[in-house]
């Protein structure tokens, strides 16, 4: 149906307060909503991604919407059963780190204990706390509440398996209409510069959240494949903790090294199985930073490193793990606001 | 004029009315009285077909293309734009009377809604449109100043719209594109035969430079 011009009288002024009021009213909402903002959070990242495979099927003839159809279940079939295989082979590994916890722990009690005699033996001072003592009665604190948790966890997952798809659905759906009915309530004066930089902003974060699965996804299928070529235990749980932490840039791929360092050593694997190990850590990682990164992540964010650490460190600070994933979009967005807020006030306009 | 007028108008002009194939503006007029149709008076699409920037669009390409447009309402005085501001959005105006300036206005010239400018560049109304650079220029720096003198609606088009319409609808971003371009080019070859004048008249009253 094609839309009518309703034309009306327009008060800029009080165009300026109801956006303002509008603008609040959807902060203390979203602030008030916790438990609805996380889940439509999620699925906004996830229509963000999904968005430029929608309007390509959108424009496609009836051959390519058959060519994207087949794709799609083609790569359904194909994922499924692997996808299914690992995540039963990550529970049976999860299972079976129970078995290994006391080794662990054994093993680290033994390495403190020499540690400690060395040190007092050198230099005549006895360690009074013992870190490993600390960190075991700290993993079995959490892993008590996560018990007394569990209950309301299941119902979180099952509320947001309901949730995202239905929020997924509209914002794919009414996304373009609710973007127009937002617009209307921009004043004139900054309505082409909040639509530009709100656009900037989603194409960035779509693009670079899904850049960074994509990238964490090949870090983890070549970790896990390594390892199981090379008969390394808990290698679909390596695979995936390795997939996890490259999400943080820098000291990802040490922390996703770390437990894979301590189970060689626990395991009192020999020296050339450690050194392969390591190689295949290093390699992944070099793939990473040398093909993938520069092809899919860098071309969207072109930030300094420095900025991103901070950045990083400033996210985890206040959202924690969910804030170390967004910090860097976020910055890359602030860069691009000051860039223009830059161009308004300072640059001169003569000389553009 | 809808398109069934204005194709009735080229053939009273002067082409030969075929009997013999399938009379398309005829259907195309059942299809427009259909109340269902977007051919309403006062819908956005009747609208764009008055205008010469969608000559080659079908009525079909300005129905979807009016699913990306943005009514926006200005006051008398109101400033649209400025020059060397930022600028994302093309406008056509549907009603009201927008005037260009070659200067930029002061913060308390915005305020007051009060310019002190006499030499306005250009005078725009009803199915005239403006800011086409801000769409094709990367700097997207506005080279005019824009003040709405009357109450005016216009519909706007914004970059993200464009690069959404690319992505949904490739051939009609491509086509409004082309229209752009024609118009860039037919202003382009104003401002040069402009100069051209300019530059005789400078010749006659200076002499040659030699």
């Amino acid at each position: 149906m094609d839309r009518a011009i309703k034309s009306k009288g327009n008060n800029s002024l009080t165009q300026s307060i109801i956006f303002s009021i509008i603008i609040l009213l959807m902060i203390a909402v979203a602030y008030n909503l916790k438990s609805i903002m996380l889940p439509a959070g999620i699925a906004y990242i996830f229509a963000l991604i999904l968005k430029p495979y929608i309007n390509g099927m959108r424009t496609t003839d009836a051959k390519g919407k058959i060519t994207y159809v087949v794709l799609l279940l083609g790569g359904l079939v194909l994922f499924t059963f692997p996808f299914a295989n690992g995540v039963v082979s990550i529970a049976d590994e999860w299972h079976k780190i129970e078995e290994y916890l006391p080794r662990l722990e054994s093993y680290l009690q033994n390495k403190f204990s020499v540690l400690s005699a060395d040190v007092e033996q050198r230099f005549n001072y006895k360690l009074d706390i013992n870190p490993v003592d600390q960190a075991i009665l700290y993993i079995q604190d959490n892993m008590k509440s996560l018990v007394v948790l569990l209950p309301n966890l299941v119902s979180t997952i099952l509320e947001w398996g309901f949730l995202i798809p239905l929020f997924l659905f509209f914002m794919i759906k009414d996304g373009r209409n609710m973007t127009v009915l937002f617009l209307k309530i921009v004043p004139n004066k900054i309505v082409e510069k909040t639509y530009y930089l709100s656009h900037q902003f989603n194409t960035k974060f779509g693009d670079y959240i899904f850049a960074k699965f994509i990238e964490a996804g090949i870090v983890g299928i070549i970790i896990t494949t390594g390892l199981l070529i090379m008969g390394f235990p808990f290698a679909f749980l390596l695979g995936v903790l390795a997939a996890i932490t490259n999400i943080l840039p820098y000291i990802g791929p040490i922390l996703g090294y770390v437990p894979a360092l301590i189970l060689a050593l626990v395991d009192q694997s020999s020296t050339s199985q450690l050194g392969a190990m390591t190689l295949l850590y290093v390699i992944a990682n070099v793939i990473d930073l040398a093909l993938v990164f520069p092809i899919l992540v860098s071309r969207i964010v072109n930030l300094h490193p420095l900025i991103v650490v901070v950045s990083v460190i400033l996210g985890s600070q206040l959202m924690g793990f969910a804030g170390m994933i967004i910090s860097i979009p976020l910055a890359a967005f602030f860069k691009l606001l000051i860039i223009e807020l830059y161009k308004e006030y300072f640059s001169n306009p003569e000389v553009n | 004029m809808s398109s069934y007028e204005r194709e009735m108008k080229k053939k009273e002009e002067g082409d030969n009315f075929s009997e013999t194939r399938i009379n398309i503006p005829a259907l195309k007029y059942f299809w427009q009285s259909s109340p269902l149709s977007g051919s309403r008076e006062g819908s956005i699409h009747n609208f764009l077909r008055d205008l010469k920037l969608f000559d080659n669009f079908t009525d079909n390409e300005l129905r979807v293309f009016s699913q990306f447009l943005h009514e926006r309402n200005f006051e008398p005085g109101e400033v649209i734009f400025n020059n060397g501001d930022s600028g994302f959005g093309f406008y056509m105006i549907y009603n009201g009377l927008i005037e260009l300036y070659a200067e930029r206005f002061t913060k308390e010239e915005e305020e007051s809604r009060a310019s002190t400018f006499t030499a306005c560049i250009a005078e725009l109304g009803k199915y005239d449109y403006f800011g086409e650079i801000a769409l094709m220029d990367n700097l997207n720096k506005r080279n005019a100043s824009a003040v709405s003198k009357e109450h005016s609606t216009m519909f706007a088009i914004f970059r993200p719209d464009l690069e959404d319409m690319i992505e949904k609808h490739p051939k009609i971003a491509a086509k409004f594109y082309q229209s752009l371009s024609l118009v860039i080019v037919t202003r382009f070859k104003i401002v040069a035969s402009d100069l051209k004048k300019m530059q005789k008249k400078m010749v006659e009253i200076n002499g040659p430079s030699n």
